[in-house]
C-alpha cells in the first residue's frame, strides 16, 4: 500500500492509474465499456467501487489534509461487501431511539465479525454510549416493529 | 448573528479527549458536542489555534498572503463559538474576500434545478439537456409523487448526459429511496442529507449524527458523492434554537458536517432563507455561514435557491456576496424551468432570468457557471434527449412517449405546453422498474440498441467514474471528457491579483458571445428618403439680410446619415421645420457646417449667418438647437437634447418658434415629453451616429448654401 503523499499524486485515479483500478465485481477499469456491455458481460457489481480503491481515495484525502473524509472513506471501504438491504437496515437502527443498547451492540458484533469491518464496529459502538446518555435508545419494553410509538 | 445565550470560545484537552469546549465540561455536553469534540477537531492543532486571537485569524482570512492550506490547518482546530467570534470581526466586502481565497474548488460552478409540475419525463430529458448544455455542472430533480422517482431520475439522467456528459445528477426523496436510486445508477450524488444545531431539532428530523455519518460512508461505499444540507434558520423554524444565534447553531451543523466525513454542504439558508431576510443583518449572517463552511475545507453550494425576496434588487444583491467571489455552486440550485414548475419551493433565479445572469457575467468579467447557448441548439438538444427517452421507454416497455410528446418537449416553455399522461400506468411501470433486477445497465443498452450510441457511452462513463471514486474527493464535478475538477488537482490558491481563478481568453469569448448581442453596423442605417440631387450645394453660404431664419444641419445630414435617432427621416425634419417657418411668414434657408460636428456650435454658426440672428441647429441624429448670435455659444433660446422624444410636430413647432423669435414675438418655449429610459436604449446608437458624423467634419472647409427640392 502506498502512503498519503504518494496517493495524492496519483490523483485522479481513473486517469493516472487507471490498470490498478478494478469495480467490486472484479471487472477491469479498462474494460467497462460498451463493447462488454454488448457482450452481456457488465454486471451491476461491475458499475460499483471496490473497496481497495476506496482505501487509495482515503489516502489521497487524507495526504490532502482532509482526514475526516479520510475516515469516512475507510468506514465506506468495510461497507462495501455488506448487502445493500442489511446497509439500510443497519442506518434504520442508528436512527434515534429505533434501537436499544444492545441491540446497537449486536449490530457493533456482527459488523466486526460477520463483514470484518472494525471501524464501522467502533463507529456503532460509540453511537450506543452515546445514545445512552442522551436518552436516544429505545427503551426495552417497545416492541421494534414500532419503534417510534 | 450573535446572542447573549451564545457561548464564549473555550477549550481544554486532558488525555486526548475534549473535556470541555466553548464553556460546557464534557459531562454537560449534548449529543451534537460530543460529536464534534469527539471526531471535528483536529486535537493536534486545537491547543495552539484556540490560543490565537480570534481577530488575528480574521486578519490572516483577508490577509492574500496567507494561502488556504495553512488557514484549513488554523481552523481545523477551533470550536465553534470560536469560528463564529472569527467571523464575526469581518464585514461583508472581507467575507467575500476571504470566500474567494477559501473557496475548495479553483473554478466555480453551479448547480440547475430541473423539475416539472406534471412530472412529464419526456420535458425532464429536455429541460436537463437544456440545463446541461447552458453548462450546469450538477443538476438536482425531485418528484410532486414519490413513487415517481425511478422515472424522473432516469430522465434527467439521459437529459444531461445528452447536454453534456459529466453533468452529475441526483433524485432528492427520501434517504432510502434515494439511496437506492443511486445504486440502481440513476443518480450520481446525494444532497438530502440534513442536519441541525440542536439535539431536538436533529431528533425530529429522525436522525443523529451518527446515523447520518453512516449513510455518509453507506452512499461512498457504492461510490456516490454526497454532500450534506444545512441552514441558518432550520433549528429556530422548528422551534429548537435554545436562544442561540442562527449563525451559532449554524457553525455547530458545520462542524458536524465535517466530522461526519462528508466532502462538502448545501448551506446559506436555503428554503429557510426569507427567515434571516427579515432580520437585521440576517444576509450578512448566510454569508458567514458560507464562509465557515469553506474555512472547515468543506465545499459549499451557496444557497441562492430558494425565494429570498420580493425584491429584485434585494435577491440581485444578496446573490452578489457569493456571484463576485465565487464558491464552488455559486446557487445550490438555479431554476432552469420556470418558477411555476419548480417543485423545490424555488425559483429564486429561473428560466426567465437567463439572459440578464449571462448579461451580468459579461459586465463584471465573473464566471457565474453558465454559458450563452443559442436557440436553435438548445432546440436540438433538447428534441434528441427527448427522442432517447422515448426509445428507452419502449425498450423497457414503460408507457409510450408519443411522437407529439416528443415534438412538444423540444420547443415546450413549461409543462402547460405538454400533452397530459396516464399517470397511473407511469407510477405503475416505476414500482416495476424500482422492484426489479432492472438497472442503469439496461437503460445504456436501450440507448445504445435505439442509435444513441454516444449517449449510451456517456452514461455508462458515468457508471465507471463511480468505480474509480475520483469525484469522491472535495468539490468534485466533471468538466469536458470527463476530466474531474476537484479540490485535490485543482484546488483554489487564490493568492491576490493574478492568481487562482481567472477568466482565460477562451472562456472570456465564449461568455461575450450573447447571442442577442448586435454588430455595431447593424444599429445604423436606414434610407431618409433623400437623393442626393435634393439637397444641393450651391455655394458658399453668405450673411443673409432682414428677417429670415437659418437652418444649420450637421455635416452628415443627409447624406452619410438619413434618419435621426428617433427614426425621422431627415427628408421629412427638415420640411417640417421649413414649413414652421414658413407658418409665420418668414423665409428660411438652409445650410450645412461642415467644420463642426457640435450642436450648439451648428447653431451658432447659422445664428451668426442669419439676417436676423436666428437660426436653428441640428446634428443628423436629431438633436437640436434654436440660436441666436449674440448668445454665447453654449447659452441658446430653445435646446432640444433628446433627439428621440422629438417628433415632426416638434420640429414643426421649433421651426414656428424660431420664427418668432427672428420677429421679436413673445413666445411660449415648445414642450417635449421627458423620457429619461431613451438614453438607457440609444446610447450605442447615439454614440456610433455622432461618430460618424463627426467623421465628416473638415475644420477648413466653408459653411455651405443647400438648394432643397421635394419630388
Amino acid at each position: 500500500m502506498t502512503g498519503r503523499k504518494e496517493a495524492r499524486a496519483e490523483y485522479p485515479l481513473g486517469q493516472r492509474i487507471p490498470s490498478r483500478l478494478k469495480s467490486k465485481g472484479g471487472m477491469p477499469y479498462g474494460e467497462i465499456r460498451l463493447k462488454s456491455l454488448r457482450r452481456g458481460s457488465i454486471k451491476a457489481d461491475d458499475l460499483s467501487i471496490n473497496a481497495d480503491t476506496l482505501l487509495i481515495q482515503a489516502q489521497v484525502a487524507e495526504g490532502a489534509g482532509y482526514m475526516q473524509l479520510g475516515s469516512n472513506l475507510r468506514r465506506a471501504a468495510e461497507l462495501v461487501k455488506i448487502p445493500n438491504t442489511r446497509l439500510l437496515e443497519i442506518y434504520e437502527a442508528l436512527r434515534p431511539k429505533h434501537s436499544t443498547f444492545h441491540e446497537l451492540s449486536e449490530i457493533s458484533n456482527e459488523l466486526l465479525r460477520k463483514y470484518d469491518a472494525p471501524k464501522n464496529a467502533r463507529f456503532v459502538r460509540e453511537a450506543a454510549n452515546a445514545y445512552r446518555d442522551a436518552g436516544l435508545l429505545r427503551p426495552t419494553k417497545t416492541p421494534q416493529s414500532n419503534p417510534k410509538s | 448573528m450573535d446572542s447573549p445565550f451564545d457561548p464564549k470560545p473555550s477549550l481544554r484537552i486532558d488525555q486526548g479527549q475534549i473535556v470541555e469546549m466553548d464553556g460546557r465540561p464534557r459531562k454537560r455536553f449534548d449529543l451534537l458536542d460530543r460529536f464534534i469534540a469527539d471526531y471535528s477537531i483536529d486535537l493536534g492543532r486545537a491547543t495552539k489555534s484556540m490560543r490565537l486571537d480570534s481577530l488575528v485569524i480574521a486578519h490572516m482570512l483577508t490577509d492574500v498572503n496567507v494561502p488556504r492550506r495553512d488557514l484549513i490547518r488554523v481552523l481545523g482546530g477551533c470550536t465553534p463559538a470560536k469560528l463564529v467570534e472569527i467571523v464575526s470581526h469581518l464585514n461583508v466586502v472581507e467575507m467575500m474576500m476571504a470566500l474567494q481565497k477559501m473557496r475548495a474548488r479553483r473554478t466555480p460552478a453551479n448547480q440547475a434545478h430541473v423539475t416539472n409540475w406534471k412530472e412529464h419525463p419526456a420535458l425532464l430529458a429536455a429541460d436537463a439537456a437544456e440545463a446541461a448544455w447552458r453548462g450546469f455542472a450538477e443538476e438536482e430533480t425531485t418528484v410532486r409523487v414519490a413513487r415517481n422517482a425511478p422515472l424522473t431520475a432516469m430522465a434527467v439522467l439521459i437529459g444531461s448526459q445528452t447536454g453534456r456528459g459529466g453533468v452529475l445528477t441526483q433524485c432528492a426523496v427520501e434517504e432510502a429511496v434515494n439511496l437506492r436510486l443511486a445504486i440502481k445508477g440513476l443518480t450520481s450524488y446525494a444532497e438530502t442529507l440534513s442536519v441541525y444545531g440542536t439535539v431536538p431539532a436533529f431528533v425530529d428530523g429522525d436522525d443523529t449524527p451518527w446515523s447520518k455519518a453512516f449513510l455518509a460512508s453507506a452512499y461512498a461505499s457504492r461510490g456516490v458523492k454526497i454532500r450534506f444540507t444545512s441552514g441558518t434558520g432550520a433549528a429556530l423554524l422548528m422551534g429548537h434554537s435554545e436562544g442561540k444565534s442562527m449563525l451559532y447553531l449554524e457553525a455547530r451543523c458545520l462542524m458536524l458536517v465535517k466530522g461526519a466525513g462528508s466532502q462538502g454542504v448545501q448551506n446559506g439558508s436555503i428554503s429557510c432563507i426569507a427567515l434571516p431576510e427579515s432580520v437585521p443583518e440576517g444576509v450578512r449572517a448566510v454569508m458567514a455561514e458560507n464562509l465557515i463552511a469553506s474555512m472547515l475545507g468543506l465545499e459549499v453550494a451557496t444557497g441562492n435557491d430558494a425565494m429570498a425576496s420580493h425584491s429584485d434588487i434585494r435577491k440581485t444583491a444578496k446573490l452578489m456576496l457569493q456571484f463576485l467571489p465565487g464558491s464552488d455552486f455559486i446557487t445550490s440550485g438555479y431554476s432552469a424551468i420556470p418558477k411555476k414548475d419548480n417543485l423545490f419551493g424555488g425559483g429564486n433565479f429561473d428560466a426567465e432570468d437567463f439572459d440578464d445572469w449571462l448579461v451580468l457575467q459579461r459586465d463584471l468579467r465573473v464566471d457565474g457557471g453558465m454559458r450563452p447557448v443559442r436557440e436553435e441548439d438548445v432546440i436540438q438538444v433538447r428534441k434528441r434527449a427527448a427522442l432517447a427517452l422515448q426509445v428507452v421507454y419502449k425498450d423497457l416497455g414503460f408507457p409510450p412517449i408519443t411522437d407529439e410528446e416528443v415534438e412538444a418537449a423540444s420547443i415546450a416553455h413549461s409543462s402547460t405546453d405538454m400533452p397530459d399522461r396516464d399517470v397511473v400506468l407511469d407510477l405503475a411501470a416505476a414500482d416495476a422498474f424500482m422492484k426489479g433486477p432492472r438497472s442503469v445497465v439496461d437503460v445504456i443498452r436501450a440507448l445504445d440498441l435505439g442509435g444513441f450510441e454516444e449517449i449510451a457511452s456517456r452514461v455508462l462513463e458515468m457508471q465507471r467514474q463511480r468505480v474509480a471514486g475520483d469525484y469522491l474527493q472535495p468539490s468534485a464535478i466533471f468538466g469536458p471528457d470527463f476530466r474531474v475538477q476537484s479540490a485535490i488537482n485543482e484546488p483554489n490558491e487564490y493568492q491576490g491579483p493574478g492568481t487562482g481563478h481567472r477568466l482565460d481568453a477562451e472562456r472570456w469569448k465564449e461568455l461575450c458571445d450573447l447571442p442577442q448581442a448586435k454588430r455595431a453596423r447593424d444599429l445604423v442605417s436606414g434610407k431618409g428618403g433623400f437623393h442626393p440631387s435634393h439637397l444641393e450645394e450651391i455655394g458658399v453660404a453668405k450673411p443673409g439680410r432682414g428677417k429670415e431664419v437659418i437652418i444649420a444641419v450637421g455635416p452628415a445630414f443627409g447624406t452619410a446619415l438619413q434618419q435621426t435617432l428617433g427614426s425621422l427621416p431627415h427628408a421629412d425634419v427638415l420640411r417640417e421645420l421649413m414649413a414652421g417657418v414658413a407658418e409665420e411668414g418668414l423665409p428660411s434657408r438652409v445650410v450645412k457646417v461642415y467644420g463642426t460636428a457640435d450642436c450648439a456650435a451648428i447653431g451658432h454658426e447659422g445664428a451668426v449667418l442669419s439676417g436676423s440672428g436666428v437660426a436653428v441647429g441640428i446634428q443628423s441624429k436629431g438633436t437640436t438647437v434654436i440660436h441666436r448670435k449674440d448668445l454665447a455659444m453654449l447659452n441658446n433660446l430653445e435646446l432640444f437634447p433628446q433627439a428621440p422624444n422629438l417628433t415632426l410636430e416638434s420640429y414643426h413647432a421649433i421651426g414656428r418658434n424660431a420664427a418668432r423669435y427672428a420677429k421679436g414675438m413673445p413666445t411660449t418655449p415648445v414642450a417635449v415629453p421627458i423620457d429619461n429610459m431613451v438614453r438607457l436604449r440609444l446610447i450605442v446608437h447615439t454614440t456610433l451616429m455622432h461618430m460618424l458624423e463627426t467623421k465628416e467634419v473638415r475644420p477648413a472647409h466653408p459653411t455651405m448654401e443647400l438648394k432643397v427640392s421635394y419630388k
